[in-house]
């Protein structure tokens, strides 16, 4: 076990330099530059003295090098072209904890209710509950979360007045956002884990079990919710990494200090650094994520074992 | 309590009136009971605090590295440029801020300017060392300050900036710690217009070499000597100023608070003010401008904006090398009617380069002297016919389906392709030629532009001091701002004579000229001006209506807001 997660985490550090590698050229080959985000007014002379300071004026493969020797030596990623004297990595560390609070809210949240509902309708099948939870999960499912979102906040801050239409530190901020992330997960753990549920329930091993006079309830506990989680524990991997690099939309209409912003603005910034910066961010979140997902998929299925 | 709240402003108008009968020149009267304080008759609410937003997080407060405006809505409230741009009865006055007084030699190349005592945030003494630090600072090469250009008017820059020089042999130094001595290159009309911008703004040498890079990154990094300084800085979320209590003007300055929300979100900034957890907001969406005009408590700002949305041609192109060609795709354009259909009347048309607003120096303001060179052009020349003729020149024919050109617009939403669209048909129904539409990301188009692989752009472009030398000098043959490739010789020459010029007038009449060329050869083609529409509760009371107004918040206060 120890060797199949030593070997793991060596691939998984190869695949973060590729990435940082293929990034970087990638944004380096797109046209414009930061400071052409920023203005076009600048005389040349003050131009290449903005280019000299921020090393930009050095080639390509020298500015790689200079980058990948902070990055492997020091762990640093450099400071923003767009915010001067903004580090890279601690905007990743503090904004990050900002999206993983709304963001682990809402999933959390939309786990819960969702494999409520999915229960609820997998044991109702074809009866009201069942159509009402399909219902709820259909609406989750197409209505755009800036939708549920808008009309949130239109009925709950100008209509209604009782919660603020932005801001961030208060629990009541945090009310309105989460409930139109969660939505979303909502339906989708809602609709996943019914038919999940309904498909274990057709196994002969459930039949075994009813013939030996099982109770239902243990039925439902032992046999069937714990095959139908499994899959379920996929879709979370890749919704657990997604949480702390925050929801754009979201954070931006309810003016969330997140993540989220800097991953779309600074593109359009060509804030190389802050580029590089949020995509290694939000790759190794991602092959952490997979690793833990496959961890515990070895504890909870004896099917899968490594050797 | 409504009826004591009326007997208060009552009583308070009185006691203004009868200060008034009395000759005093005090504007502020302070009740007998020490409670309330009176401006202009409307009694001040004993909570001062104003809430605005910005649509974008301030890069940096260091005002020397960053050049966004949101940071400099922050700095016009925290720091103390020379002199401020104020209001009085509709009109921009100069008022000594930082410097108590200034004076400049016979043909304008010394200006000396003496300090008043003001202290910073923490305490310390401000001297003509600060300011003199700062400029030093935009015009050291290492810095890369990217508003280094706007002062190479000052003697040595352009050396000290290209390293063949020190910095220390610019034309500034502080004669004393309350005296700042300016020498200028050669004269310049528009200097004086600088010294409100966050270029001149002062820093401390400790503070800026204690916290290096990160100068100006956080609240705490920084020292204010301006009327209010920043108490909280929640990256992407707020910033709350606080009155400065240090400031040397703290009397005339009323807000205790100003809380700016980061907001960029329409609907978000809409449904804020609607429900009044902000007290002003831009807007020019008709839908929502209905709603807030229908307001009672609500005042319309309007103005004309110094910025001017503009197409313009790549004169090296094999047809826009052709100035009929580039004027009749000029006036082929109806822009009253972009006006209406595209800017819903939020904007105003434009048929000069120089916007209205802009002044050249005493002589006022330059629009209300010089007609708008397009205006005459629109209604004697025919665009069908100048295309046709410039056909001809060119050899192409005299068929303009033939001809196809690529208009290249900066942005990919969808404001962006109607605004495409609406020319692209414009084109086709006045001139009958086909346009084809090049949508691009900004970064993209920029370098297009930069590397002159266009036909026809849009771009908007805003002034940066108050001259019409700030527009024209755009396209001065070796500006490179707009890559239209356009040169004139004569164009330059008027410029190089107004740039040093110190009478008013005689420059406003080379301004013209210049103008003139400009429009005959057309190689750009303005649309519209730019024009500020906000919306704001009126119990906001003594805040900014103009442009070029440099007084930030700080004589801004509350009257009535629960009432």
């Amino acid at each position: 076990m120890i060797k199949y997660v030593l070997k793991r985490i060596g691939y998984m550090l190869i695949t973060l330099f590729i990435i940082a590698t293929a990034t970087f050229f990638m944004m380096h080959s797109i046209p414009g530059d930061p400071l052409g985000a920023m203005a076009n007014k600048l005389p040349e002379q003050a131009k290449a003295n903005y280019y000299a300071k921020y090393g930009l004026d050095k080639s390509l493969t020298e500015q790689y090098t200079i980058f990948m020797k902070n990055l492997i030596t020091k762990g640093d990623l450099g400071e923003s072209l767009k915010y001067p004297g903004k580090s890279i990595t601690d905007t990743l560390l503090t904004n990050s904890k900002v999206s993983g609070v709304t963001g682990g809210l809402a999933l959390f949240f939309g786990v819960v209710i969702g494999v409520t509902l999915g229960i609820v309708a997998a044991l109702n099948k074809n009866k009201w509950p069942d159509y009402l939870v399909m219902f709820i999960a259909i609406l989750g499912i197409t209505i755009p979360v800036f939708v549920m979102a808008s009309l949130l906040q239109y009925l709950f801050t100008v209509k209604w007045m009782i919660l603020p239409t932005t801001g961030w530190g208060k629990p009541k901020n945090l009310v309105l956002p989460v409930i139109a992330m969660c939505f979303g997960t909502i339906a989708t753990y809602a609709r996943y884990l019914k038919s999940n549920m309904l498909e274990v329930m057709g196994q002969d091993y459930i039949l075994t079990a009813e013939a030996k006079g099982v109770s239902r309830f243990h039925i439902i506990k032992d046999h069937v919710l714990k095959n139908a989680f499994l899959p379920c524990i996929t879709i979370l991997g890749g919704q657990i990494s997604g949480i702390f690099t925050g929801s754009f939309v979201i954070e931006k209409m309810f003016g969330i200090p997140g993540l989220g912003f800097y991953y779309v603005s600074s593109i359009n910034d060509r804030d190389y650094t802050m580029i590089i910066g949020t995509t290694i961010f939000a790759a190794a979140l991602f092959v952490v994520a997979q690793l833990l997902i496959d961890i515990v998929y070895t504890l909870l299925d004896p099917r899968i074992r490594v050797k | 309590m409504k009826i004591k709240k009326i007997l208060a402003v009552l009583l308070a108008g009185a006691m203004m009136l009868s200060m008034a009968a009395c000759g005093g020149e005090e504007e502020t009267t302070t009740e007998a009971t020490g409670e309330q304080k009176t401006i202009d008759g409307n009694v001040l609410d004993a909570e001062q605090y104003f809430n605005g937003y910005l649509s974008s997080e301030p890069t940096t407060l260091d005002s020397v590295t960053g050049n966004d405006t949101y940071s400099s809505t922050i700095l016009t409230n925290t720091m103390e440029p020379l002199t401020r741009l104020a209001e009085k009865d509709g009109e921009n006055v100069r008022e000594g801020a930082g410097a108590e007084s200034w004076e400049s030699n016979e043909d304008g190349t010394v200006w000396t300017f003496h300090l008043r005592d003001n202290k910073w945030s923490d305490g310390v003494d401000v001297t003509a060392n600060d300011y003199v630090y700062a400029i030093t600072r935009v015009l050291t090469p290492e810095t890369g300050s990217p508003n280094s250009w706007l002062l190479t008017c000052i003697k040595n820059a352009n050396a000290v900036l290209a390293g063949e020089m020190d910095p220390s042999e610019l034309g500034v130094k502080a004669v004393d710690e309350k005296t700042i001595e300016f020498t200028l290159e050669s004269p310049t009309p528009y200097f004086l217009s600088l010294t409100d911008t966050r270029v001149m703004m002062p820093q401390r040498q400790d503070i800026v070499e204690q916290y290096g890079e990160s100068y100006g990154a956080e609240a705490a990094n920084l020292v204010y000597n301006g009327p209010f300084k920043l108490d909280t800085w929640t990256h992407n979320s707020e910033l709350i100023l606080v009155k400065n209590d240090q400031y040397w003007d703290a009397e005339s300055v009323n807000l205790q608070t100003i809380n700016y929300k980061i907001m960029n979100d329409e609907n978000t900034i809409f449904n804020s003010f609607t429900n009044g957890s902000i007290d002003s907001c831009g807007c020019g969406t008709p839908e929502w401008m209905q709603k807030f005009e229908a307001m009672d408590n609500v005042d319309y700002i309007h103005y004309t904006s110094p910025a001017v949305r503009f197409n313009f041609y790549n004169t090296k192109d094999e047809l826009f090398q052709n100035e009929n060609i580039r004027n009749a795709f000029t006036l082929a354009l109806n822009r009253e009617d972009i006006v209406e259909t595209i800017y819903h009347g939020t904007m105003s048309a434009a048929y000069s380069w120089v916007p209205d607003g802009v002044s050249v120096g005493d002589a006022g303001i330059y629009r209300d002297q010089v007609e708008e060179p397009l205006k005459a052009m629109v209604e004697s020349e025919d665009p069908k016919e100048l295309l046709l003729k410039g056909m001809e020149e060119l050899g192409l024919g005299d068929d303009p389906s033939t001809l196809e050109v690529t208009f290249s617009l900066g942005g990919v939403d969808q404001w962006m392709k109607n605004y495409g669209e609406y020319y692209q048909q414009t084109f086709k129904e006045v001139l009958g030629v086909n346009v084809v539409l090049d949508f691009n990301e900004w970064g993209t188009f920029q370098s297009k532009i930069n590397n002159g692989e266009y036909q026809m752009g849009y771009m908007s472009w805003s002034i940066d001091y108050n001259d019409p030398y700030s527009m024209l000098a755009v396209m001065y043959s070796t500006s490179g701002n707009i890559n239209t490739g356009w040169v004139n010789e004569d164009y330059d020459a008027l410029l190089d004579q107004a740039a040093v010029e110190m009478d008013d007038a005689k420059r406003l009449e080379l301004y013209k000229q210049a103008e003139e060329i400009l429009f005959e050869e057309g190689p750009l083609c303005p649309v519209v001006n730019e024009a500020a529409n906000t919306f704001r509760y009126s119990y906001i009371k003594n805040s900014n209506t103009m442009p070029f107004t440099s007084t930030g918040l700080k004589y801004a206060y509350v009257s009535g807001r629960n009432a």
